[in-house]
């Protein structure tokens, strides 16, 4: 097969390489909250993550550099990290290896994963993590913001989906939404989770809804029961709405007019 | 992501002189609905006819220097997995001996259709097939808008350019050519706001041409015939406008002003965005030798055939150029990339200037879904490459359409093989159409040639003229009928003319002997109707007296005339159940044909005039 001469956007490994640069501000923030504890956190993760994914592909018969290389084990693994700053390192790579495992390797890869590994991941720690309201990490979900805007200057951001769901979380402030803005974990899952193709619908149109219907979810889950995590609920969310993408695709998309 | 902000921008030919490559050692052209008409080791010289077209979609084939033929055979096509091609090797002796040119004084006369033939005959090529499609031209429906695509924004690409730069007065002459003769209400030559020395070329010509120009900006599809036209075409016009290309319109130019069939085209050699050079080739010139004159080598690089989108690459250096090989990129050799998963991330979607869903039907050409393809509109694909060029995942999406479209394509080349048939029946009657319009004209001068002749040796006029100009009229008429009669007999069998080379020695054979036959019938034909003219003068004043008398002279002219028909058309039996039938034999039992119908018409008319 012939190589394109011209390449007009970046490839899948340049992607999430970017994508990972995007979120240095905030490790570099959290290494400073939480000190070399979570520099350990995230190697250990990392090498879990890259574990199970080589695991993975040794297992479907797939060449596993090439597979590694496109980065998206690693990113997964510093996505986690991120939004488990306090679970244990156990815990932490369990749940990594784990996701990576059952959610992208068990359904043939990425691109065919129904289900965002890193939704997963943090739905399979949940049940383990210390209870009690989180607070509000206001550096952390601005040195996030900052590498979403820069994804979204780079044009690497599919920015339908994140768009519905701050819509709705900005609609429903007299709710008492607003101190879900202040939690770190909407901004990661808003823009790395929520902004990946293979868990959402394809076409704008759906994304855009997908994203509404989770911040509609998201919020009446979080007001209407005591569940007090705000990325627990809203990764439980998407995890369900992940399951009605399908046919959300279904009804958006169309071969279109014949000319 | 919009498409302007992410292509590289076109890049002027800038001060770059025009090269010419030297005279390669051996040329590989290909016969595309042409069927050669010359045989392996034949020395043909420069301008000489090596194929003429055998269907409505083919063109002719010419030499492009004097040489020896040296093969003919299947040649592999530049184009993604294509079959083999029948094609020819010319071997250049370096003499490069020329035909000489004869040009086309009364072009103006010239009908659409018979343009749109004898341009096909010279070997100009559109887009698909001929520059003027002959359903088109027959049909001589008015034509409202005439765009002239000069756009070049694919990256890389900068034949077109060049051309204008380095021809722009040649390029108008061609257009007036075509503006005298096709007569659209509009005529319209359209150019990327990038081309600006182009744009400068044709602003300096004089003001008053009969033509537009048309700056275009829109972003890199835009110069697709179907983008365009939608781009140009006011509603009132869509439905009857066409779209040239300006390096066919340049040769049809060439072609009908000056009688050169098309040997060459301008190719663009490229290494980056910022270099390459611009040289005038011959058709069926080795890529290799394209590449040594720009100072390449073909053996460290990989070769790609087209623009930076659109380019396939080539598998090897020796396939030689062709009509639309407008640009050769040499690329580094790079690792062949593994394709991952499709991550369904949409950015093929959102960038496919058809709106089509690429993703998807990926999935279905990949898998050989062919209905399902056609489904998501595997039609309307441009095949542009814009899609393959923004997948992150670098599957290679305008590869496998590609292969898909070839496949329906062919799938519908055997499934209707009775429309092969067809075709080649309604290419028949194109031709025989526009002959019948050339003899007519033919005639009609033949006629005030003889009829001013006459007057001056007009001495004894008779006056009883009317029987036996009727007579010879229905004399005439049989003979007509009878040639006609034997012309139907000639088509039937030609159906699928052969490739195979034994046969075609044979057809060859077969194609002199009844050249010789016809040559010795139409003699006997033009005795018979000599002798038959003679009686006639001679019969004329006796007829006058009596006309019971002139009965059996007039059955002797007819016998005599019949008699030439029938042995006319036992010949051209014989020849044509001597061979499988081949096209050439029927075109020469055709010009055989007209020209004892010719004949008999002359001698009628010989007759005429003299009995006045
Ligand atoms: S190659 Fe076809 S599918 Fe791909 S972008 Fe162009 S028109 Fe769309
Ligand atoms: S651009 Fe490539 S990876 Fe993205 S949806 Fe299209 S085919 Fe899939």
């Amino acid at each position: 097969m012939n190589t394109p001469v011209i390449r007009l956007a970046p490839t899948l490994a340049s992607r999430n390489r970017q994508q990972l640069l995007a979120l240095l501000p905030a490790i570099a923030i959290q290494l400073w909250q939480w000190g070399p504890p979570a520099l350990l956190a995230l190697a250990s993760a990392s090498a879990s993550a890259l574990l199970a994914d080589s695991l993975g592909l040794a297992w479907r018969r797939q060449a596993i550099w090439p597979g590694l290389r496109q980065g998206e084990a690693l990113l997964t693994a510093v996505l986690l990290s991120l939004l488990l700053p306090d679970a244990a390192v156990p815990l932490l790579c369990l749940c990594t290896g784990g996701a990576i495992l059952l959610l992208r390797q068990l359904f043939g890869g990425s691109g065919s994963s129904l289900f965002h590994p890193v939704a997963g991941g943090l739905l399979l720690a949940a049940p383990w993590l210390p209870a009690g309201l989180p607070h509000a990490d206001i550096p952390l979900s601005l040195a996030l913001l900052a590498g979403g805007l820069w994804l979204l200057w780079r044009g690497l951001l599919r920015w339908q989906a994140p768009l519905g769901l701050l819509l709705v979380v900005l609609i429903a402030l007299p709710v008492g939404s607003g101190w879900l803005l202040g939690q770190s974990a909407l901004w990661l899952l808003a823009g790395w989770v929520m902004s990946d193709g293979s868990a959402t619908p394809i076409t704008p149109r759906g994304r855009l809804v997908y994203g509404q219907a989770a911040g509609m979810l998201c919020i009446s889950f979080v007001t209407l029961t005591t569940q007090p995590d705000a990325g627990v609920t809203l990764a439980a969310c998407l995890l369900l709405l992940s399951a009605s993408a399908p046919l959300l695709d279904r009804l958006t998309l169309s071969p279109g007019p014949r000319t | 992501m919009s498409r302007p902000s992410i292509l590289p921008a076109h890049t002027d030919p800038g001060s770059q002189p025009l090269l010419t490559t030297p005279l390669p050692a051996q040329l590989r052209l290909w016969l595309q609905g042409a069927s050669c008409c010359v045989e392996v080791g034949q020395r043909v010289l420069k301008h000489q006819l090596l194929a003429e077209a055998d269907s409505e979609f083919g063109v002719a084939v010419h030499a492009p220097t004097s040489g020896h033929i040296r093969a003919i055979g299947p040649l592999p096509q530049a184009l993604p997995d294509a079959p083999l091609l029948d094609g020819l090797q010319l071997q250049p002796d370096g003499l490069d001996e020329a035909l000489s040119l004869p040009a086309e004084s009364n072009w103006p006369a010239l009908s659409a259709l018979a343009l749109a033939m004898r341009l096909q005959d010279m070997g100009v090529m559109g887009q698909h097939g001929p520059l003027l499609p002959l359903a088109w031209a027959a049909k001589a429906s008015p034509l409202a808008l005439l765009i002239i695509n000069a756009v070049e924004n694919e990256p890389f690409l900068q034949a077109d350019s060049m051309l204008l730069c380095e021809q722009a007065a040649a390029v108008a002459e061609a257009m007036a050519m075509l503006g005298r003769i096709l007569q659209p209400a509009r005529l319209v030559l359209a150019i990327q706001q990038e081309q600006g020395a182009a744009i400068n070329a044709l602003r300096s010509l004089a003001a008053d041409q009969c033509w537009q120009l048309e700056v275009i900006q829109a972003p890199y599809p835009a110069g697709d015939e179907a983008q365009l036209l939608r781009a140009l075409a006011r509603p009132e016009e869509s439905g009857n406008s066409l779209c040239l290309p300006v390096a066919g319109v340049h040769a049809a130019g060439r072609a009908i002003l000056h009688g050169e069939p098309c040997i060459s085209r301008i190719v663009t050699v490229s290494t980056a965005l910022k270099q390459s050079h611009n040289m005038r080739a011959l058709l069926g010139s080795p890529v290799a030798d394209l590449l040594t004159c720009a100072g390449l080598s073909s053996q460290q690089h990989a070769l790609v055939h087209g623009g930076g989108l659109r380019g396939f690459a080539l598998p090897d250096a020796t396939i030689g150029i062709h009509q639309h090989s407008h640009c050769l990129l040499v690329r580094p050799r790079q690792p062949a990339l593994t394709a991952q998963p499709c991550i369904r991330c949409g950015d093929c979607a959102s960038i496919c200037p058809s709106q089509l869903q690429p993703q998807e039907l990926y999935w279905h050409c990949s898998r050989q879904e062919l209905a399902q393809a056609q489904h998501w509109r595997l039609a309307d694909c441009s095949q542009c490459g814009l899609c393959s060029a923004v997948c992150p995942s670098q599957l290679p999406l305008l590869d496998s359409f590609r292969l898909a479209s070839q496949q329906l394509l062919l799938a519908e080349q055997q499934q209707c093989a009775a429309d092969a048939a067809r075709q080649r029946h309604r290419f028949r009657q194109f031709r025989l159409e526009r002959d019948k319009q050339e003899k007519a004209q033919r005639l009609a001068e033949r006629a005030a040639q003889q009829a001013a002749k006459l007057a001056q040796q007009a001495a004894e006029p008779t006056s009883h003229a009317e029987p036996t100009a009727t007579a010879a009229d229905k004399q005439a008429a049989i003979a007509a009928a009878m040639a006609r009669a034997a012309e139907r007999q000639q088509q039937r069998p030609a159906v699928a003319p052969s490739v195979n080379s034994s046969e075609r020695e044979a057809a060859i054979a077969a194609n002199r002997q009844a050249a010789i036959e016809a040559a010795m019938a139409r003699a006997a034909a033009r005795k018979a109707a000599q002798e038959a003219a003679k009686a006639a003068a001679a019969d004329a004043p006796a007829m006058a007296k009596d006309e019971d008398q002139n009965k059996p002279g007039l059955n002797q002219q007819q016998q005599a005339l019949i008699q030439a028909a029938m042995h006319r058309a036992n010949a051209q039996k014989a020849a044509a159940s001597s061979s499988p039938a081949s096209l050439d034999q029927d075109k020469k039992a055709l010009i055989a044909a007209a020209m004892a119908r010719a004949a008999a018409r002359k001698a009628a008319g010989d007759e005429t005039e003299q009995d006045k």
